[in-house]
């Protein structure tokens, strides 16, 4: 028995082991806005010590709050017209052990005297709206991040006229925060992959978080394939992956250009799906060096995730492979 | 030697049935409880929880408890492995979450609205690691009803596990608790659970503030002992002392006090991080594992003595804002008794307060609310010779 109490009293005074989120501070800049169908692009004044804020830590609640209560509307030019940009005093911003932000807020836009509340979801992750697929940016490890944005009835007037509009808010949060402790984000592990001019196909097999219930014929699903600045492949499928038997979803775009499957797989002790992708057409990006850092992004089922590939160079740049 | 029941330990769908017959059947010997196979990623930091119900209508006499890890390595380790004891009485709502795991910081996600009424029976992170009690004390583990106010009808326990996945590599974790038995024979004492949550009524933290629930007079006299509210008629010998907060919660401090109110702290306590040149018997600093304090010889509280607690709440200083409905201008809705309404955006209040904006913290049933309690376990004193040595 004294051996019990012994090993109770070890287990006891096991030290704490907290690791608390310190607080970070942050500005948007760059913040951009643009109306593509107007060929218009505002941006706002570089920011100042007023424009910062603080970002607290909720690994509880999976989020960042974004505590804007004293920022001023931000200032921006477009096309030689002033307006401002305010979002809300405070943002409860998800957030994911992978980085990922996401959050459905509304921007209130005052150009001309008068003042429109845009909804938007910003993420750093896919959004899209009437065929344009615009893509953020998780934060990295220097704290580095962007949240984009997309509607296609902005309802603004002249010169952001035209319905269609992104807002793109850069940022850097300093420090950067510890996001191990943030719900896990779906987790993917590519198989193989091919680009040529012709085709891209990609196979992998992903686990979303534990607290991830993927909708695939509910949702829909949005993919974006990248190198640098250059968009590779961009697909949208509005009525998400219809469901082809209890286990298989498959979705095509409306010109048959791409095809996008998951089908479940049987794995003890994790819920994991295999992951097709087959899209006609791509843009072969510039080939400077071997690998190619090609990155292929998608949000099905409102699983959302970051796929870095680094792909092997082939017969002078025209193919492109992974592993 | 007792009789040992012997139960499957693959998973615990299969342990359950076999449990459910142990009132009726007599008791049995050990009872054997499953944290399901669970896969951690790699250089990820999860904390896992799970709701286990073990059908009984008589209490359960713990003699000691046994945790065993499965999977853990020294690249892979157990952060902390919690086992909390449901004092509730809406048992029933378990079964809803039978052999789920959930992801949640504190298992403050899933359960019983009154998840929060839960006691830390045993603890262990070592691949195995038994927590005793001294000779002749057992832990009377009572049952608790399905429904508020319906017949006991079992036990419930809270598993919340913390991993820590240093490698690149995806690991997997389970764990097996094996509750012993006292034999009815060996038991001179039975200890129990205590908890006092009467701190609560100093809980008042303004926005962008970090407040003790000293701060108001409630706070000041919060204290669980001998001739006490919600203490014991006789004096107690304290087992085991640990505290409960909420993700606001940044420090819990406990001190001894005596009749008078004087504090009369052993030497060498914790150091208060927010009152500098002040310490306790035990202080918390992590919310989601308070930590306990054992002592090698019970800690015996007579009448008029107790244990005095006090929580450092943080609404928005390092940790995140508390937000409710409210005007936009004027005072901070919220206060103590009344959490204001919980919202993310303006959109979640009604009309009358149409504004999402900074609250005050106070304590509630949610976890967007605190708490502020102090738990143990004791056992009476003898009120001739008081508590063994």
């Amino acid at each position: 028995m004294i051996a019990l109490l012994a090993l109770l009293l070890l287990a006891a005074t096991a030290s704490a082991h907290i690791v608390p989120v310190p607080p970070s501070t942050c500005a948007f800049d760059p913040l951009t806005i643009e109306a593509p169908a107007a060929g218009v692009v505002g941006t706002a004044a570089p920011a100042g010590s007023s424009d910062q804020f603080r970002i607290l830590y909720d690994p509880q609640a999976s989020q960042a709050e974004f505590d804007m209560q004293s920022l001023p509307p931000r200032g921006f030019t477009a096309a030689g017209v002033d307006g401002t940009l305010a979002l809300p005093g405070i943002l409860l911003v998800a957030l994911r052990n992978s980085g990922d932000l996401v959050v459905t807020t509304s921007l209130a836009f005052t150009m001309n005297a008068a003042t429109t509340s845009v909804p938007m979801t910003l993420t750093t992750g896919l959004a899209a709206a009437a065929g344009l697929v615009v893509e953020g940016t998780p934060i990295a490890s220097d704290g580095r991040f962007a949240l984009v944005g997309v509607t296609a009835d902005s309802g603004l007037g002249p010169p952001l006229a035209g319905g269609l509009l992104t807002v793109r808010l850069a940022g850097q949060a300093v420090p950067r925060p510890d996001t191990d402790q943030f719900f896990l984000a779906t987790r993917t592990t590519p198989l193989s992959a091919s680009l040529t001019a012709r085709v891209f196909k990609l196979r992998a097999i992903f686990a979303p978080g534990a607290m991830d219930v993927p909708d695939f014929a509910g949702r829909p699903a949005i993919l974006r394939v990248s190198s640098g600045d250059t968009t590779i492949a961009a697909v949208v499928l509005p009525s998400g992956l219809p469901a082809r038997g209890r286990k298989l979803f498959v979705g095509h775009s409306d010109d048959g250009r791409a095809a996008f499957g998951v089908r479940q797989l049987q794995r003890s002790g994790q819920v994991a799906f295999l992951l097709a992708v087959k899209i006609k057409g791509p843009v072969l990006p510039a080939v400077p060096a071997s690998p190619v850092a090609v990155t292929f992004t998608y949000d099905a089922g409102g699983l959302l995730s970051h796929l870095p590939l680094a792909m092997r160079v082939k017969r002078h740049g025209t193919v492109l492979h992974y592993p | 030697m007792g009789r040992r029941m012997r139960l499957p330990s693959r998973t615990l769908a299969a342990t359950l049935p076999l449990l459910a017959s142990m009132a009726s059947a007599g008791q049995p010997r050990t009872l054997k409880l499953h944290f399901p196979r669970l896969i951690i990623p790699g250089a990820t930091n999860p904390e896992a929880c799970v709701l286990v119900r073990v059908p009984a209508t008589t209490p359960f006499d713990v003699a000691s408890i046994e945790i065993r890890h499965r999977g853990v390595g020294r690249t892979f380790a157990v952060q902390h492995f919690l086992v909390h004891l449901y004092t509730g009485e809406q048992l029933g709502e378990f079964e809803a979450e039978r052999g789920h795991v959930a992801e949640s910081r504190g298992c403050l996600d899933l359960g019983p609205a009154d998840r929060d009424r839960r006691q830390l029976v045993a603890s262990g992170t070592a691949a195995r690691s038994r927590s005793g009690f001294p000779p002749g004390v057992a832990l009377r583990l009572a049952p608790v009803p399905d429904t508020p106010g319906g017949p006991p009808a079992g036990l419930g326990f809270t598993f919340d596990g913390e991993w820590v996945n240093g490698t690149t590599r995806t690991h997997r974790a389970s764990a097996l608790v094996v509750l012993h038995r006292a034999r009815a024979k060996a038991v001179t004492r039975v200890a129990l659970p205590f908890s006092d949550r009467s701190a609560e009524a100093g809980l008042l933290v303004a926005p962008g503030q970090v407040a003790s629930t000293e701060a108001l007079a409630a706070g000041q006299q919060a204290a669980w002992g001998p001739g006490r509210p919600g203490g014991p008629d006789t004096g107690a010998c304290v087992l085991m002392v640990t505290g409960q907060m909420h993700k606001r919660g940044r420090f819990l401090g406990v001190d001894l006090v005596g009749p008078d109110g004087t504090v009369e702290n052993p030497a060498g306590g914790t150091p208060n991080p927010f009152a500098p040149g002040r310490s306790h018997l035990f202080g918390a600093i992590d919310w989601t594992d308070e930590g306990t304090l054992v002592r090698a010889h019970p800690l015996a509280l007579g009448m008029g003595q107790g244990l005095h607690y006090a929580c450092w709440d943080d609404n928005g200083e390092m940790r995140s804002l508390r937000l409710g409905c409210g005007q936009a201008t004027g005072t901070a809705p919220g206060e103590v008794g009344a959490p204001a309404q919980q919202c993310t955006t303006d959109t979640d209040c009604p009309a009358m307060n149409p504004d999402c904006r900074s609250a005050n913290l106070v304590a509630g049933p949610t976890p967007e609310d605190e708490i502020c309690r102090l738990n143990g376990i004791y056992f009476p004193a003898d009120p001739v010779s008081g508590c063994p040595p």
